[in-house]
């Protein structure tokens, strides 16, 4: 038998409890909106080499490794909000629904002054899984390439 | 022993000049002037790599001390430097990061040059002759750029010395990497750091501050004896270390990164770290399976243009490539273990000493060019001194 379809609504949703999650620095719940064969990757275009890098990338237990290192890391100190835009539906299948979300990455520093860090785009791919929908794969395509001092969490 | 008090954090350091910097040479105006004319505009600069013009017509815009300026590929497989304005009115000739273009027409009255630099065409060239303008006093103004085994090198003085004279054997580390075949950079990125650029360029000097990174405490400090870090000075203000070594299975996410997974760098192995550093604000790094180049273009005391170069082998087989990426991202890539804490720490300083917090910097550190010796930061700011003629002593800070 193969599993449902996941609704363009589940997986929107999904995006949102997935990035909340990052915003907050929960990792466990972020990782928990992972499938076992989870996939990040971002993507850069740069006009100087004419050609796409990978910034990062990533499977489920690489991703984890990631994260659970985060707090032992000298920081850039604030907090980010990925704040979404509109998400289009590319594809939906038994396998998976692919979503297009534009995303905007915000940074807030101790003084409280918000400033845009970085502008990109979410390709996710979503699952079900047994237990409910899950991210397979995230690609994230960065618009922004200077990150001024970086990020140890990801986008 | 007890805080001190104003008179007391003020006071220069009763220490030879050698072992510290005041903080007014970050952060002057009139110091900062000085730095582009008889730095920038005297010294031999890494602009870019051969692999990011490989086609003849192929250019890449960068910037240095506060002039544009591009590279060019001519037909002939030379590559050449140019300003990047227009003999006319001045217009920026071109505008993208980088092209191909086999001549370069000005958009905005259509002025045309060659690869050369020569001005080929002009629109009704005849209006001119009463002012007895001709296309052959219209060149470009070309840049001094030689390569060093692929790294391409510009020098604003054209009669600056040759640029192997100028670099003293200073990247003789990375002589197997560079001459075993061609190499490509794969990764790009240009940030704007709120910082001077001597405070960039001093986190690749300082050894001391491998404290700071989780990384480097856990795969790099205990990786070999102190005793047996063997650093460098070379003349003109260069520095660098041959064969420190690094254990990576020692940080979590690195397991498997010092093992065979990927072919190392013709010439070095997987666990070495190599370094040079350049007079006045490029590095060339290596971390076994992967190479990285910094360069800084300052745009005041306070703003530094920051780009960062990752480098593997041309032609490798995309499982290859995909690796060094990952080595890459660790340690060097935006999101990475490294440099984001280095940059952190840069803007830190620099913040001090623009508000004036902090008065001076101490590089004291006398370990026989082991361990965590200052000798690279010393060597770099006798050489700065010679250039800019700013010099400090215990009684007095900086004076020109
Ligand atoms: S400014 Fe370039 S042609 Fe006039
Ligand atoms: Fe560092």
């Amino acid at each position: 038998m193969s599993l449902p379809e996941v609704s363009f609504e589940a997986a929107r949703s999904l995006v949102a409890t997935a990035c909340l999650a990052l915003d907050e620095e929960d990792f466990c719940s972020f990782l928990a909106c992972c499938s076992d064969d989870f996939h990040y990757t971002i993507r850069v275009h740069s006009p100087e080499l004419r050609r796409d890098m990978t910034w990062l990338e990533h499977d489920l237990a690489g991703m984890q490794g990631l994260l659970e290192g985060v707090r032992d890391h000298l920081r850039r100190q604030g907090r980010l909000l990925r704040h979404l835009g509109a998400s289009v539906l590319v594809e939906a299948s038994a396998q998976h629904t692919v979503l297009d979300t534009s995303v905007l990455v915000l940074h807030t520093d101790l003084e409280g002054v918000t400033r845009v860090w970085a502008a990109g785009r979410y390709r996710d791919a979503v699952a079900a899984g047994a237990d409910g929908a899950r991210l397979l794969n995230r690609r994230v395509q960065l618009h922004t390439r200077d990150l001024g001092t970086g990020s140890h969490v990801p986008i | 022993m007890s805080a001190r008090n104003e008179a007391g954090w003020r006071a220069a350091p009763a220490l030879p000049r050698d072992y510290w910097v005041p903080g007014s040479v970050y952060t002057q105006p009139d110091i900062f002037a000085l730095e582009r004319r008889e730095i920038f505009g005297r010294t031999w600069r890494f602009a870019c790599h051969e692999s990011e013009l490989p086609e003849p017509g192929d250019y890449r815009c960068v910037e240095h001390a506060g002039l544009d300026l591009f590279l060019l590929r001519g037909p002939d497989g030379l590559v050449r430097c140019f300003f990047n304005a227009c003999s006319h009115r001045g217009a920026r000739l071109l505008s993208a990061p980088s092209g191909n273009a086999r001549k370069i027409t000005c958009f905005y009255h259509l002025w045309t040059y060659d690869s050369r630099g020569r001005c080929i065409g002009i629109p009704r060239a005849e209006g001119y002759s009463r002012a007895g303008i001709g296309k052959s006093q219209l060149g470009l103004r070309e840049v001094r750029c030689e390569s060093h085994l692929g790294l391409l090198f510009i020098n604003l003085d054209d009669e600056a010395p040759p640029l192997e004279d100028y670099l003293d054997g200073a990247l003789a580390p990375f002589d197997s990497i560079l001459r075993s075949g061609p190499l490509e950079v794969f990764h790009f990125s240009r940030t704007v750091l709120d910082c001077n650029w001597k405070a960039w360029h001093e986190t690749n000097m300082d050894l001391y501050h491998e404290y700071m990174h989780v990384v480097l405490r856990q795969t790099q400090v205990n990786a070999m004896p102190m005793e047996d870090r063997a650093l460098q000075v070379f003349a003109n203000g260069h520095g660098g270390s041959g064969r420190l070594r690094a254990a990576y299975d020692g940080y979590r996410g690195f397991k498997g990164r010092g093992s065979d997974e990927v072919p190392p760098l013709p010439g070095t192995t997987a666990t070495e770290f190599l370094f040079s550093i350049l007079f006045s604000g490029s590095a060339v790094l290596s971390r076994g399976t992967v190479m990285r180049i910094d360069t800084v273009s300052p745009q005041g005391p306070d703003r530094t243009v920051l780009e960062m170069r990752g480098l593997g082998i041309k032609g490798e087989p995309q499982e290859h490539r995909r690796i060094r990426e990952r080595h890459h991202n660790q340690y060097w890539g935006p999101f990475g273990r490294n440099v984001p804490e280095d940059m952190l720490a840069a803007e830190s300083c620099a913040r001090s000493f623009s508000g004036t917090t902090a008065n001076h910097q101490l590089i004291a550190r006398e370990e026989a060019l082991t361990g965590q010796d200052d000798a690279i930061l010393r060597n770099f700011y006798r050489e700065w001194s010679r250039h800019t003629g700013v010099e400090w002593d215990c009684d007095a800070g900086a004076r020109s």
